[in-house]
């Protein structure tokens, strides 16, 4: 309560009110006496003066005489208002003063009335402002102020009088005239009136405070206590319905009250919304992880080829999808393509056709067939007339061609001295008209030469400026970065992208795939499969080189691993094996291949650490080869047994020498 | 690869000259069959030998099998690359191996 601002209001309204009419009383009060003094003043001066000149007519020194004048004496006092007029003739030198005459009017004391003063002496009470006006001085008047009266004198000379003796009319100062008024009288009337008007005022302050206080509490401490309460429990007590608050009139607690009721039905508004805009998140959510999870791995790597692709998706879900496969007959199927829709209908899209595309390309279909049997499928059910540019192509590492076909995708590069895009000639878009023929091109690659595909989202990308990265920048970077192998590639061009947007929200999926053409080493040797030939095999480990170890390791697993397909691929018969030798920089690859049947050697390696010669001999090449190895995979491709093995190269004697020294 | 043989007394010695593959382990079981009738203990001498397979291991445990019930089998002199091969397979603890 204390703290109110109703309480604020009304303690400081009472403070200032109060102030307001003391001051007021005070000044109202001051005014009146100072004009009273001025007014009374102008009175017993006119009193006295105009008496003096009457009084010119008697003698002094006749005191009967002047006893005549009383009866005008008492006119001029009631007619003017003076409470006491005497006339005094004085001694200068005894200071004794002689009353001649008097008169009185309305608020004379008993005590002045009853007191016979014509002829009274009083000794020795002439005051020297008396004596000035003896000696000629006009008037003086003299205010005198004491606890029981406050008066107001004037002292006036009677310049000349009648002398009985000499009949005749001297002009010499011989008695004044002494006019006095009582202010406490004067103003005896105002002051009841004063008091009765500060009572008044008073009254009124309080009847002003009171009914200040009622509207105060009802119109605006009340309406505010109401409003406060209804705020504090507005969220607590969500969930009932809202209740608003009455709006009344156009005061400002209504304009408050009105825009409450708007912000608390928009804050149910705004909470609704967002709950329902978590739930899109959600779904959209679910959608990007699906479209996700189609997609395959980003790195793919074998002995022909190696693969890195990449998406940069947008907030929102894009439509972008990538795929590769390696098909049967060890052809690679790669394509890239973009929905034209966004959001959960374009991810659901983009999932059928990537489903369609990986489908087709394992059938075998060339890329043409692929996407017009795609197209076809596609574009019987689009209602929403969605369509999707693709690219799609298959490349043969026997004989290094690449056979692509175009629907309306972005046309793709391939880069051998510097980038250049393949032809340029684009069929429809796939998904929305069925019929369509694609056409189907083949060009040569050559080892090292990379297969770029990409999306709008990589040359539509965007700074804060509005400015594209464009088909320009991209080639600058794809010339830059033509030798550093597909991953280095990729990573470039989106670093580039990254620097180009410098921070601008990316508004559409950025999507790459590079085919690199390995550089290919290997040496293939085609062989019976017997025992005998581990010779040639022997020959051509020999040439590598490597180390004594590495050499000695590679020679067992060779061995162990040729043996084995002699023993086993071909039961009751005979058949060929494939030995190839790939060398790289950092390890040895070798691949056996052969036609017999299925056997992975790789599984069910039994390991043999006990000395139990009965049940282990028989796994022991196959345990030896393997603690040896440092990868290995075994595939089933194409009625052939793949095995592949790979031996890690150490560094040189001299390497680990330097290596030490450090 | 050649199997250089010599017999003292009851002690043979049969030093491998070349690769124990194979193709070679055969001759090296025939070899060491003929010489362990007429001995009671045999000396396995690898200091030519510069590569062994499982093949050859097998003649190797072969042999110690045989000569367990007499003399015994000794192996010696072997290279580094042949002493991993026997110590992967976990042999060497069994083996009667000289340094």
């Amino acid at each position: 309560m204390k703290h109110s601002v109703f309480w604020k209001i009304i303690i400081g309204l009472t403070i200032v009110l109060t102030l307001a009419e003391a001051g007021l009383l005070i000044f109202l009060y001051q005014y009146t006496y100072d004009h009273t003094i001025k007014d009374s003043t102008e009175d017993i001066k006119f009193a006295a003066s105009s008496s003096a000149l009457a009084l010119e007519t008697y003698d002094p020194d006749d005191l009967n005489d002047f006893i005549g004048s009383e009866d005008y004496l008492n006119d001029v006092c009631s007619g003017l208002g003076i409470t006491y007029l005497y006339v005094l003739k004085p001694d200068l030198e005894t200071r004794d003063e002689l009353y001649l005459a008097r008169g009185w009017g309305g608020n004379a004391s008993e005590e002045y009335i009853n007191h016979r003063y014509s002829g009274y002496l009083a000794k020795g009470k002439l005051r020297d402002e008396q004596i000035r006006v003896m000696n000629g001085e006009e008037c003086v008047v003299i205010h005198e102020k004491n606890e029981y009266d406050d008066t107001l004198i004037c002292y006036t000379p009677v310049k000349k009088h009648w002398s009985k003796k000499k009949q005749t009319t001297v002009n010499e100062i011989k008695s004044m005239v002494c006019a006095e008024i009582s202010i406490k009288s004067v103003l005896a009337n105002f002051n009841q009136k004063y008091l009765r008007l500060a009572a008044m005022v008073v009254a009124a302050t309080v009847v002003i405070l009171l009914l200040t206080g009622i509207i105060l509490y009802f119109r605006v401490s009340k309406p505010l206590k109401r409003i406060s309460g209804r705020m504090k429990g507005f969220i607590s007590r969500k969930g009932t319905n809202f209740e608003k608050l009455p709006v009344k009139g156009k005061d400002e607690i209504a304009q408050m009250s009105d825009s409450f009721n708007t912000m608390a039905e928009d804050i149910e508004r705004f909470i609704s919304d967002l709950s329902e805009l978590n739930k899109q998140k959600a779904e959209l959510n679910i959608a990007q992880n699906i479209q996700r999870g189609l997609l395959e791995k980003q790195d793919y790597k074998n002995g022909d080829v190696t693969i890195k692709a990449s998406m940069m998706a947008a907030k929102s879900v894009g439509g972008d999808l990538y795929d590769y496969l390696l098909l049967d007959n060890g052809n690679i199927f790669v394509t890239i393509a973009d929905v034209s829709g966004k959001g959960v209908t374009g991810a659901l899209f983009m999932a059928r056709a990537i489903t369609l595309l990986h489908q087709y390309a394992k059938l075998g279909y060339s890329p043409a067939k692929i996407l017009y049997e795609y197209n076809n499928i596609l574009a019987a059910r689009n209602s929403n007339f969605m369509f999707i540019t693709t690219f799609a192509a298959i490349y043969n590492p026997n004989t290094k061609a690449l056979t692509y076909a175009n629907a309306g995708h972005n046309v793709p590069y391939v880069i051998s001295d510097k980038p250049e895009m393949l032809n340029k000639d684009t069929d429809t878009a796939a998904g929305v008209f069925d019929d369509v023929t694609y056409s189907e091109y083949e060009i040569k690659l050559k080892d090292g030469d990379v297969l770029f595909l990409y999306t709008d989202g990589v040359t539509e990308a965007q700074n804060k400026d509005g400015g594209f990265f464009g088909e320009e920048s991209l080639e600058k970077i794809l010339l830059e970065n033509k030798n550093a192998g597909a991953q280095a590639l990729v990573n470039a061009v989106n670093d580039g992208i990254k620097a180009f947007a410098n921070g601008a929200e990316q508004t559409d999926d950025i999507t790459m795939l590079a085919l690199q053409i390995n550089k290919n080493n290997a040496v293939r040797l085609h062989l019976e499969a017997k025992p005998e030939n581990l010779e040639k095999i022997n020959q051509l480990i020999s040439e590598l080189n490597v180390d004594e170890e590495t050499r000695f390791n590679l020679n067992i697993i060779a061995e162990e691993v040729f043996v084995n397909i002699c023993s086993y691929s071909y039961p009751g018969s005979t058949g060929n094996a494939d030995f190839i030798l790939n060398a790289e920089a950092d390890k040895i690859e070798m691949t056996f291949e052969d036609n017999g049947i299925p056997f992975d050697q790789s599984e069910n390696v039994i390991e043999i650490k006990n000395y139990d010669i009965d049940n282990a001999v028989g796994g022991l090449g196959r345990f030896i080869t393997f603690s040896m190895a440092d990868d290995y995979s075994y595939e089933r491709v194409n009625d052939k047994n793949v095995l592949k093995i790979i031996k890690n190269i150490k560094p040189t004697t001299k390497k680990r020498r330097a290596e030490n020294e450090h | 690869m050649n199997i250089n043989a010599n017999l003292d007394g009851n002690v043979c010695t049969l030093a491998v000259d070349g690769r124990i593959d194979t193709l070679t382990a055969p001759q090296f079981e025939q070899t060491f069959n003929e010489y362990s009738e007429k001995c009671d203990k045999m000396i396995f001498d690898f200091a030519q030998t510069e590569y062994i397979s499982s093949a050859g291991l097998r003649v190797i445990i072969i042999a110690h099998r045989t000569m367990e019930s007499k003399g015994g089998l000794v192996i010696k002199n072997l290279n580094k690359n042949v002493e991993t091969i026997i110590n992967v397979t976990g042999f060497g603890k069994k083996l009667n191996i000289e340094y």
